[in-house]
């Protein structure tokens, strides 16, 4: 570390912010890290100020947004270690997590985390009930009995043989 | 006095549209569904009236399109005891300036296009080998010279991949015309994998895949319907070959029945 110092006194030392979730946890975060997010670097490219403070992001879906952007940001990392982060980043969270990530990651414009998550969303929502889907999205049923029969009926073919889950 | 206040009212109905999740930007719930393959899309319709609108809408299929998530889909028509169901009105249109029969059809630009199926042997007839028709009041246009060996080799049901024109001639083998070199060469390495010939086969490009149909043999009542599909590429020497990806029977049909048309179809 001395050395490095000796040798380069203008990049030894990495920048850092600090992101405060809405529920007050104050995260520190490398600048090379921060700045993956479109709206974090815009922030950062408008004021000096090193903490953000971010009102609609809690303290455990920021961890979990950091943990992936200090991921990314790492070039000692190869681009396929990185892929399977992806993949074990997303693997066994709830889909009730996966809602706050990906409103995340809208606010933060994490493009590829988002799409990521999108990715592990739909590929859970396909295989459950469209009951399931109403109630974890909560979303209101404005089909009267008589117009969804009528389009299961149209679409008959895609309920033969389904296994659908309703947990 | 014709200004009704309601007028107001009624146009900005639009923008009270409920987001199609809760909570949610439009555009990161279209990501979302944009990610769940067709075949789960009648679940999807299901789901609220927003979602059935969203799944049939363009904007999830540009969506689908640019994630490669939009899929291929062949659509066959089927000919069964002789006999068919025609749903529209037909209505004669203008003569075409040659006499046809089995002829390639298709429209392009909003103007119909048809080519082949006819006589080439003199200058007046080779010049409208293919010709164009622009709809009503408009007369038929010929197209031009064919090259004479596009049209000797031309047999049956044709599909064009990657510029190549492929068809199936009478030896039972699959040939595909180079534009540029004015030459037939038939496509190598599918050989042992197709059966020699192929019962009113038909062709289409599949997602850039030749997809070779035909009738097989099934159980006497009834008849297998058979597709090959078949990845081409144009080898070193400038030939072209073939590897047969998948041959399976894709559905049974009562004996009888005829492969009529097909199509591919993205979405």
């Amino acid at each position: 570390m001395v050395t490095t110092d000796e040798k380069g006194p203008l990049t030894a030392k990495k920048k850092s912010v600090i992101i405060r979730s809405c529920d007050g946890d104050e995260f520190l975060v490398s600048e090379s890290a921060a700045v993956l997010s479109t709206s974090l670097k815009k922030i950062l490219e408008e004021k000096e100020d090193r903490l953000i403070h971010l009102s609609d992001i809690d303290n455990k879906t920021l961890a979990m947004v950091i943990a992936y952007l200090s991921t990314h940001a790492d070039d000692g990392l190869s681009d396929d270690l990185k892929r399977s982060f992806d993949q074990e980043f997303v693997s066994g969270k709830e889909f009730d997590v996966l809602k706050y990530l990906v409103l995340a990651t809208d606010t933060l414009q994490v493009t590829c985390l988002c799409y990521t998550v999108a990715k592990k969303m739909a590929d859970i929502m396909k295989n459950k009930l469209v009951e399931w889907v109403r109630r974890e999205f909560d979303i209101q049923n404005d089909y009267t009995p008589e117009a969804e029969a009528e389009i299961r009926r149209l679409d008959a073919w895609a309920w033969d043989d389904r296994q659908l889950e309703d947990d | 006095m014709a200004d009704q206040p309601t007028t107001s009212a009624e146009t900005s109905a639009p923008l009270c549209t409920p987001p199609l999740i809760p909570n949610l930007p439009d555009d990161i719930s279209l990501q979302i569904l944009a990610r769940v393959p067709r075949f789960h899309h009648p679940f999807l319709s299901l789901v609220s009236k927003s979602w059935r609108s969203t799944v049939n809408s363009a904007e999830l299929f540009r969506t689908r399109s640019l994630l490669r998530t939009s899929q291929f889909s062949l659509y066959l028509s089927l000919r069964i005891d002789s006999s068919f169901q025609w749903f529209n009105k037909w209505e004669i249109g203008p003569k075409m300036r040659a006499a046809r029969e089995f002829s390639a059809a298709g429209e392009w630009n909003g103007k119909i296009f048809v080519m082949g199926g006819c006589n080439v042997d003199n200058w007046a007839r080779s010049i409208n080998w293919a010709e164009g028709w622009g709809g009503l009041r408009c007369r038929y246009w010929g197209m031009g010279n064919v090259p004479k060996r596009l049209d000797l080799g031309w047999r049956g049901r044709a599909a064009v991949v990657d510029n190549v024109l492929y068809c199936y001639d009478y030896l039972g083998k699959i040939r595909g015309y180079d534009v540029e070199k004015d030459v037939w060469k038939e496509l190598r390495g599918v050989d042992k994998g197709l059966p020699k010939f192929l019962c009113s086969s038909t062709m289409v490009n599949l997602d850039g895949k030749l997809c070779v149909l035909w009738e097989g043999k099934g159980n006497g009542k009834e008849v297998d319907i058979m597709c090959a599909e078949i990845e081409v590429k144009r080898d070193v020497d400038g030939g072209l070959s073939g590897t047969i990806l998948r041959l399976e029977v894709i559905l049974v049909v009562p004996k009888g029945a005829s492969i009529s048309h097909c199509l591919a179809v993205e979405f």
